[in-house]
């Protein structure tokens, strides 16, 4: 678990009540960089950079995303006309794909999606580090929560160096908790205790690990570094939070939200998170989130839908249905518009947060009804890019997604040229302003 | 008090110096102010967060005693051993003397709680975890409903749970003369005669097409999605877990075949577009019989004629909860195929007796299936020896299920790494 679970104050609970709505934006000075300006470590145009990457796991219909000319203004589909305020701010690319994502099932590609490793799930696979993880492991430290991993049904999009995967948060509730609510002085002290308390117990399992380690095969010895590895990141954790349990978080005007109650409403829940997610971004508290945006196989909440959302996305080219897909997915893009909308009115340093954070939007798949992993929907938003307009890659023989994480990685600051899959750094159609 | 802990969570005997270092967290946590109850549950907590309690110990070679407990025991039971099978490790005879691990397997498989080990090895080989995966296209199949879903995973497991107990011939699980069937299912499978919620076993007329695993709603559903079913895919569910024999992953770049469920083509005729090209042919000679010869039964296990249509097509006097139904008749199935050497196959009917024709072959694959699901690694070069020593050794009872699985517990395989 990445945040100690921490029980939530009488207060909060009754301040929530009935106060799902978070008000935005509130004050810049509130933000990461008054106290930075006050210590003068920073130049004032040097913002942290962020990096956000979202994964609709049942994908997007095609033909209602891709234009037919890369001008979109020549054709605006039905998705992108729901983002279409923040064209100067976006690049929708085609023709990108992971190779070999052949998997044990039509979803594997789920697993694979910010790592790029082969053959999901089939005998020999093997993860390997998720991209924000890499990003995570080189500036993790500066923030109190090294990155966040978010989900509306709790599987994961971050994957550890050792290949498991890393628990995802669900509960918007529980994340501001972690985030804005300061405990009493006790709960610190208590909080505290805990933590070193997780580091003896660290400490005994370790020891036990490497003594137990010089006894097995090579088999059982690369399983278990599997566990010593999480031993070593949990600690390293452990230690990071001790730094920051009496460091006042960070005080926003903003109500503890109250989680979505109706599991099949996909896109309140989806929305509650996003608005997370621009809380996490503006007080620095991370600078590192992937979030997965899941599929459902249930009838999602939302007029007009009356059939199961997985049903639909295999919807074998039935006109009826892929209206009724339409309406969900033109539901989630709406989401994200105002998501980016958030971002895009909170300013920071003399520029937008949007401009501060890159966003990378979109799905495992190309093609869900036939669970085509090629061709995949990749919508970048923010960053500092030069945007506007959609980039068609080869749809025949697609670019390495990987190339575009390259880019991503070292934007981050990260010195590699490198990731996965990739064959190149960058990938055409994409420029930093 | 953390010795007694220890003993349990560790599955074997603990030396007094093992927990040292459990104790002396208990001593630290003391020193720095926590409470003796505190303190305690520090040191609990780290012997279950130890590898000894998370990982089952197996150093290489011949297994001890205690490995083997375990092994037999999270194999036929999913849990640690019980206190008769500690007992039975702490004398030494479960390593060497044969008469002792064989009356422990027997009593662990005639025990009650061996239906955790049905459900998860069913869950594991036959995929049935995932019949949850895709939920049934209410217009196509307006009869779906939970009560039958539950029911057949009822059916599978309770046929598998009976193969055990009367040592059934492995050609059980292509080719059977009854079924585990309730009213529901009864009613899904147009079989009279069937009344009450309770799975129990029916005979079946020689003409059934139900009887064996292949033709069992649950199998039928986890190889389809939710609306259409597809050769490729029932195929190499057929191939892998059924033959053992499992086909190369499809060559990168080449994308599947998109289903058109408007009624105008059947994919088996998108296919054959496919499979005419020289790369793809090789393989799919092989994936596609099987899946071919399923293709009488629909995504939810019933036997059809034709496929049902959301497009063109005539329309079905037919009603379901007092509404006319929405879909209409497709267009034709052909089940027919051939094997990969040739031998024709006009019908599910006569596939079901190709296969039962080769009960060697099934018996390899089920034990090569329960080997992996007992020492929890792929089966290997090195273990064709002891795959052929259970399939010859079980000869005798046509390979009857228990039997299978008395030889793998006593083979060389599950007791060495």
């Amino acid at each position: 678990m990445l945040i100690p679970g921490k029980p939530i104050h009488r207060r909060y609970l009754l301040r929530g009540c009935g106060a799902a709505v978070l008000s935005l934006p509130f004050l810049e000075a509130m933000g990461p960089s008054l106290g930075r300006r006050v210590l003068g470590a920073v130049p004032d145009d040097l913002s942290p950079k962020r990096f956000v990457a979202m994964c609709a796991t049942l994908g997007f219909h095609g033909p209602h995303l891709f234009p037919e000319s890369p001008d979109p203004d020549h054709q605006w589909t039905p998705y992108l006309l729901k983002v279409a305020e923040h064209r100067d701010q976006f690049t929708l690319f085609s023709g990108l794909c992971h190779p070999e994502q052949q998997g044990n099932n039509g979803h594997a590609s789920e697993l694979t999606w910010l790592t790029s490793a082969p053959r999901p799930g089939l005998a020999g696979f093997r993860n390997t580090i998720s991209l924000d993880q890499l990003i995570s492991q080189q500036i993790g430290i500066e923030t109190r929560y090294p990155f966040l991993a978010l989900s509306t049904s709790g599987r994961s999009m971050s994957w550890s160096s050792s290949g498991v995967e890393i628990p995802a948060m669900t509960s918007p509730a529980k994340l501001f908790a972690a985030l804005f609510v300061d405990g009493s002085e006790s709960e610190m002290n208590a909080e505290m205790r805990s933590l070193q308390r997780g580091r003896s117990i660290l400490d005994t399992v370790g020891d036990r690990a490497s003594e137990l380690e010089k006894k097995l095969s090579h088999g059982d010895q690369q399983k278990l570094q599997e566990y010593l590895s999480s031993v070593r990141d949990l600690e390293q954790r452990l230690q990071q939070s001790e730094g920051w349990v009496r460091r006042p978080k960070p005080r926003i005007d903003a109500e503890i939200p109250k989680d979505v109650t109706d599991r099949d409403d996909a896109i309140a829940k989806q929305r509650l998170l996003y608005d997370m997610i621009v809380l996490a971004i503006q007080t620095d508290s991370t600078r590192t989130i992937t979030y997965q945006l899941s599929g459902m196989n249930s009838v999602p909440t939302i007029p007009g839908v009356k059939s199961d959302w997985h049903g639909l996305s295999h919807h074998g080219k039935d006109p009826n249905k892929i209206e009724e897909l339409k309406i969900i997915e033109e539901a989630e893009f709406l989401a994200f518009n105002d998501f980016l909308s958030k971002l895009r009115g909170i300013q920071e340093n003399g520029r937008s947060l949007l401009e501060h954070t890159a966003v990378l939007f979109g799905s495992n798949l190309g093609n869900a009804s036939a669970h085509d992993w090629h061709n995949l929907p990749i919508l970048l938003a923010g960053g500092g890019y030069r945007h506007g307009g959609y980039v068609a890659h080869d749809a025949n023989n697609n670019t390495p997604l990987a190339n575009l994480f390259v880019e991503l990685a070292q934007r981050m600051g990260l010195e590699l040229d490198r990731f996965g899959s990739s064959t190149a750094t960058g990938v055409q159609g994409l420029e930093r302003a | 008090m953390l010795l007694r802990v220890a003993t349990a969570a560790f599955r074997r005997p603990v030396q007094e110096a093992e927990i040292q270092s459990y104790l002396e967290l208990f001593d630290q946590q003391l020193q720095s102010g926590a409470n003796i109850e505190d303190s305690l549950r520090s040191a609990v907590a780290a012997i279950f967060c130890s590898p000894d309690f998370l990982y089952l110990i197996e150093p290489e070679g011949w297994l001890s005693d205690d490995a083997i407990a375990s092994r037999l025991s999270y194999f036929l039971t999913r849990t640690s051993p019980d206190r008769e099978l500690r007992e039975a490790a702490a004398t030494g005879k479960l390593a060497n003397d044969p008469t002792t691990l064989l009356t422990q397997t027997r009593r662990l498989l005639a025990a009650n709680h061996h239906q955790r080990f049905v459900t998860d090895f069913t869950d594991a080989w036959l995929n049935l975890r995932d019949i949850d995966f895709t939920s049934p296209d209410k217009n196509l199949y307006p009869e779906y409903d939970n009560f039958l879903q539950d029911s057949m995973l009822q059916e599978t497991r309770q046929y598998f749970a009976s193969l055990i107990t009367d040592n059934a011939g492995v050609v059980h699980l292509v080719d059977s003369d009854y079924a585990m069937l309730n009213n529901r299912l009864a009613l899904h499978y147009g079989i009279e005669g069937v009344v009450g919620p309770e799975v129990r076993r029916v005979e079946l007329p020689a003409e059934s097409v139900r009887g064996g695993l292949l033709s069992q709603a649950s199998i039928l559903k986890v190889s389809a999605n939710g609306t259409n079913t597809s050769p490729v895919v029932r195929g190499v569910w057929v191939m892998e877990r059924i033959l053992g024999n499992a086909p190369p992953p499809p060559p990168p770049g080449i994308p599947g075949v998109e289903p058109d469920i408007r009624g105008a083509s059947t994919l088996r005729e998108l296919l054959e577009k496919h499979r005419s090209m020289d790369s793809c042919r090789g393989c799919h000679s092989i994936i596609d019989p099987p899946g071919f010869a399923l293709e009488s039964f629909d995504p939810i296990g019933g036997w059809r004629t034709h496929f049902r249509s959301l497009g063109t097509g005539e329309r079905v006097e037919k009603e379901f909860g007092g509404q006319r139904v929405r879909y209409r008749i497709g267009p034709k199935v052909d089940a027919s195929g051939q094997l990969k050497d040739g031998t024709p196959f006009d019908g599910y009917q006569e596939f079901r007796e190709l296969l039962a024709r080769d009960p060697e072959g099934l018996a390899r694959a089920l034990t090569t299936k329960l080997m992996t699901f007992a020492t929890g690694r792929e089966m290997g070069f090195s273990d064709r020896e002891s795959i052929e020593a259970v399939v010859a050794k079980t000869k005798a009872s046509q390979h009857g299920i228990r039997d299978l699985i008395e030889q793998i517990v006593l083979s060389d395989t599950f007791r060495r790494k």
